[in-house]
Parts: structure tokens; sequence; C-alpha cells
């Protein structure tokens, strides 16, 4: 007997869509997703939440609602990592993994100091930036991604904006 | 556009595209979500959880269901207004049931009604024992009702230390809801935030447990000021809340190397909020448990894949002082010691590992952590628990 989680579609959704042919068009982009907002395991992330939509499959019926949920999900398990672990997993170091090695060479000097200024933002902060700037979301995409109103939306990016150009400055 | 803005979107494109994807993604994600559909529990894989020892915590991510619809057979029920518990609450939603059979309730279910970021949300709490943890202690399980995090489940530990009136547990899924334990005399929480606004919460009796259960809503990333009063409105206690904080400075001095990691060497840092940090050339990780809260943490390094296969985890950590010996103890058996080598004078820790766990087995996990004194005598079992 398995878990039982049902989730009922609004009237809106038809049109049943296989998760394999979302998963494979959108797949990397969640991983980079996650990569983005500092996951210590981005396929895990994008495996995971892909996981979650499988099991309500039947009851997501429109691509747009699929793409949504998965997002969302990857938002929520990147930040719930954060929230509840005491338990800090790193990356794998350079000398077991060869391409994160190579993405240090191949990110340029200027980009890795945004980078870097951009990680140690709050996690909020900095998903609202990746989801704005990487991701080209609408508020309102946003503000369903990340399960807040589009106010704090607009709010996140501005004080984001402003904390990345400040830690920048004097680097400049 | 600003030249950030310009710099950010070609800083993120470039870094996005150099995150590996495994071919093997799809199979792994099929066999992922059949396996989760076990009974009684799910596999056990995706999140790792905490070890707090001095609390004996032994917390439990249940699910993360987060979809923006209802959850659960039949009709949304309509929501109470904000902050209120105090007029017979609607039925709990009926997903909630599937989860207090992985965590059977030893109380009623509690609700406590908040608005989180616009959302009207009720939060439905319970006390139970994580079966084949009860050594644990007394959990606090939550289920979101209503807001984008509907579904959103998870417990912690529920026990209120003797002697304490009040204790932070957990959040909601949108991070807005804190919650918590408090003891019998208190009858109102209000969290006062930075600007001095003051938010009014919630505090409710539990039919039988001696304590009570608080709950209070404001922005997820603020920090807060939560003060704990009696009927006569004394001070019973407050409980101050960090905001979102960023990733702490690697100090400069008063590291303890641990071992070679990679082409770096692992090293310990004490760092502000008497916290433990590791550094490890351009990896860093931290705890965010005062060491004074709890002495025993365990940490593992990611077992990215690479092209050549998963790599294995290194586990290690800190223990109480007179840990002579710490061992991880998986499901099937097994068991991977190590021994501790001092931390630094007075602080009350010690470090141990690494430790390498074959990589087949890399996450998920369900295991025992045992720390030993130098006789040989056992000291502590926590358990790290993984649920889907």
């Amino acid at each position: 007997m398995g878990m039982t989680e049902v989730w009922r579609p609004s009237a809106s959704e038809t049109g049943a869509v296989p998760v394999s042919d979302l998963f494979q068009v959108r797949y990397p982009e969640l991983v980079r997703l996650a990569d983005l907002l500092g996951a210590d395991d981005p396929e895990d992330i994008a495996q995971e939440a892909f996981a979650r939509l499988i099991r309500r499959q039947r009851a997501l019926r429109d691509q747009d609602a699929a793409l949504a949920y998965v997002r969302l999900t990857v938002c929520n398990l990147v930040r719930n990592r954060r929230r509840h672990l005491r338990v800090v997993r790193l990356r794998t170091p350079a000398g077991h993994d060869e391409a994160s090695s190579e993405q240090v060479v191949m990110v340029r000097e200027d980009h890795r100091e945004l980078l870097a200024a951009l990680a140690a933002l709050p996690p909020r902060r900095r998903e609202a930036i990746v989801l704005r700037y990487w991701l080209d979301l609408s508020e309102r995409e946003m503000a369903a991604t990340m399960g807040v109103s589009a106010g704090t939306v607009k709010s996140l990016v501005s004080r984001g904006l402003d904390a990345l150009g400040q830690a920048l400055e004097g680097k400049v | 556009m600003s030249t950030l803005e310009d710099r950010l979107r070609e800083a993120l494109a470039e870094r996005a595209a150099l995150s590996p994807v495994d071919p093997g993604a799809w199979d792994k994600t099929v066999d992922r979500s059949r396996r989760r559909l076990r009974w009684p529990w799910p596999a056990r894989t995706g999140l790792l959880v905490p070890v707090a020892a001095a609390a004996a915590v032994a917390a439990v991510i249940v699910a993360a269901a987060t979809l923006a619809g209802h959850v659960g057979p039949g009709p949304k029920p309509p929501g109470p207004a904000n902050p209120s518990a105090s007029r017979p609450a609607p039925p709990p939603p009926g997903a909630i049931y599937q989860l207090a059979r992985q965590i059977p309730p030893v109380t009623p279910f509690v609700p406590v009604s908040l608005v989180a970021d616009g959302h009207q949300v009720r939060d439905f709490l319970w006390f139970g024992y994580v079966p084949g943890h009860a050594a644990a202690g007394i959990a606090l399980c939550q289920f979101n009702d209503g807001g984008v995090y509907n579904g959103y489940s998870a417990c912690t530990s529920g026990r209120l230390p003797a002697g304490a009136p009040a204790r932070s547990a957990e959040t909601d899924g949108s991070g807005w809801i804190r919650l918590g334990v408090t003891a019998r005399q208190v009858t109102s929480v209000t969290a006062v935030l930075p600007g001095g606004q003051a938010v009014h919460g919630v505090v409710e009796p539990v039919r039988g447990i001696s304590y009570k259960v608080w709950a209070v809503s404001y922005p997820a990333d603020s920090a807060a000021t939560v003060l704990f009063r009696d009927a006569a409105g004394h001070e019973v206690t407050r409980l101050d809340m960090p905001g979102d904080q960023p990733a702490p400075s690697r100090p400069s001095h008063g590291g303890i190397a641990l071992f070679r990691y990679g082409n770096d060497m692992m090293t310990a840092y004490r760092i502000n909020g008497d916290r433990i940090g590791f550094w490890a050339g351009g990896d860093s990780m931290w705890s965010d448990v005062p060491v004074s809260e709890s002495a025993l943490d365990v940490i593992a390094t990611g077992s990215t894949r690479s092209s050549t296969g998963s790599t294995p985890d290194d586990w290690f950590g800190y223990a109480p002082s007179g840990t002579a010996r710490v061992a991880l103890r998986l499901a099937d058996g097994r068991q991977f010691a190590s021994r501790t080598i001092p931390g630094w004078p007075g602080s009350g820790v010690v470090f141990w590992g690494p430790l390498t766990l074959p990589a087949q087995i890399a996450m998920p996990y369900d295991m025992i952590v045992i720390t030993y004194n130098a006789a040989g005598h056992l000291l502590q079992e926590v358990p790290v628990i993984f649920l889907g």
C-alpha cells in the first residue's frame, strides 16, 4: 500500500501531458535552476521534483501547471534543505569532480565576483534574482514559484540588487 | 537596464551552462518515484535531517507537497480568520491522515490559523513518536493547509526541556510561520520586528501534553524578538529569532585542520553565534545551531555525480568533549567508526571523521550516530532519519 496524496486539478486544466516529455525538455533547466540557487546536489533536487510530479501525474493535466509545479518544488527543496538541515553537505571538491574545477576556470573573473556575491545573499533574495535574471520570469510567475506575493517579489529583487551592488562596490 | 542587471544575466547564463546533466537521470527519477511509494515507510531519499544531540532531535521531513491546489480529498474547507484558533475548527484535510500513519499522533490535532505572506494558512499540529526512534523523544509535527505551501508537512523535536519556558521548533513551508512549544503559564506570544512592529500569534494547549504550542507569522527573512507573556501580561521569556543571514566569511585564524579534502585541507573554525564552520578551498559549510544547543553534528560531503559515476560521501563532524570514538551505524547493520581529535580548549567539542561510506549507498540514508568515551562506554545514540 502506498502513500496516497490526491491533488485535484482545476477545471481549466485539460489535456494530459506525459511527464517524460516535460522531463526531456525541462530537466536540464531544473538542474541548472537548483545549481544557481545553491543546491549542493542539483540533480538530486531536480530528480526529486520530477519524482513528485510523477506521483501526481494523473492529477496534473496542464503543461504550464506541471512546469510551475516542478519549479516551485525545486525552489522549496533547495530552501528547505537550507532551513531544516543542520547537516550541511558540500559540493564535491575539485579533486573529486573534474567538472567543478573546469567551472572555476571557465567562468569569467568579473562574473565570478558577481556570482560569489550572489551566493552570499540570503536565500530568498538569491532565489528572486535567479528567477528574474536567469529564467526571465514575470513577477506573477516568480510569486507563484516562490510562494510569495508580487509585492514581496519586488522587494526581494530590489534588496537583492542593492546588496549585490554594495558587495561589488569595493571591488570595482 | 542597468549594467548590474546585464552582468547578472550574462553571469547566470554562463554559470548555468556549466551544470552537468546526468544522461541516466530519467531512469533514476522513475525509480525514485516508485521506491517512494513503499509502505509503511517511503523510501529514504532526498533530505538529510539534522542531528542535534543535546535536544535529541529526530527531525523528519515527511513530505513537502507544495501545490497551489488543495491537497486531500473533498472540497477545501474555509479558512478561519487570522490569528484564530478559538472557534471550533473544521476537520483536518484527508491527506493529514496519511502522514499521521507514519508519525502516529499521541495528541489531538491542534489547528492554528495565520496569514503567511498574504495567504491564509491553517497549520495542523500534533505530537507523536517516530517509529523505531522513540528514544529520540516526542516529535512535534505539522501539516499546512492552504496557501502556496498547501500540503507541506514536517516534524521536529517537540520536547520542552525541564526549566525552559519556551523553545522554537520549526517553520511552516513558507518560512513565515514560526512555531514551537512553551510552558503552561504562557498565554500569549508576540513577535516584535526590528522596526518595532508587533505581531500577535497564538498559544494553544494540547491535550495530553503538559505544555503548549505557539505560532506567530512574520516575514520569512526578518529577525524578531518573540515575547511570551502570562495571563497577567508579565513577560515569561523571550526568544531572539535571527533572520536570513548571509554566508559567514572564513576567519583569518584559529582554524583546526581536520583532513585532506581534494586539493585542500578541511579546516574547522569557530564563527559568530557560538557556531562552527568548515572551509575547504572554495567550499564552505556551517551549522546554524550554536554549540551550546547541540555539541553533536554530522556533516556529509555531496556525492555529486561525475563522468566516472557517483563519488563516495565523506562524513565528519563534531561531538561533545569526552567523546573518544564516533560510529555511524547504517540501516543494514554496517558500522563505520572514527576516533576523535581535540577541539579548541574549553570549546566543549572534539572532531571526528572523515568516514568514507560506499558510493552506492550515497543518499538516502537512515543511520544511527553512536558516541563512546575512552573506556568504550556508550554515551549516546542519535538517529539521523530520512523520509521521502
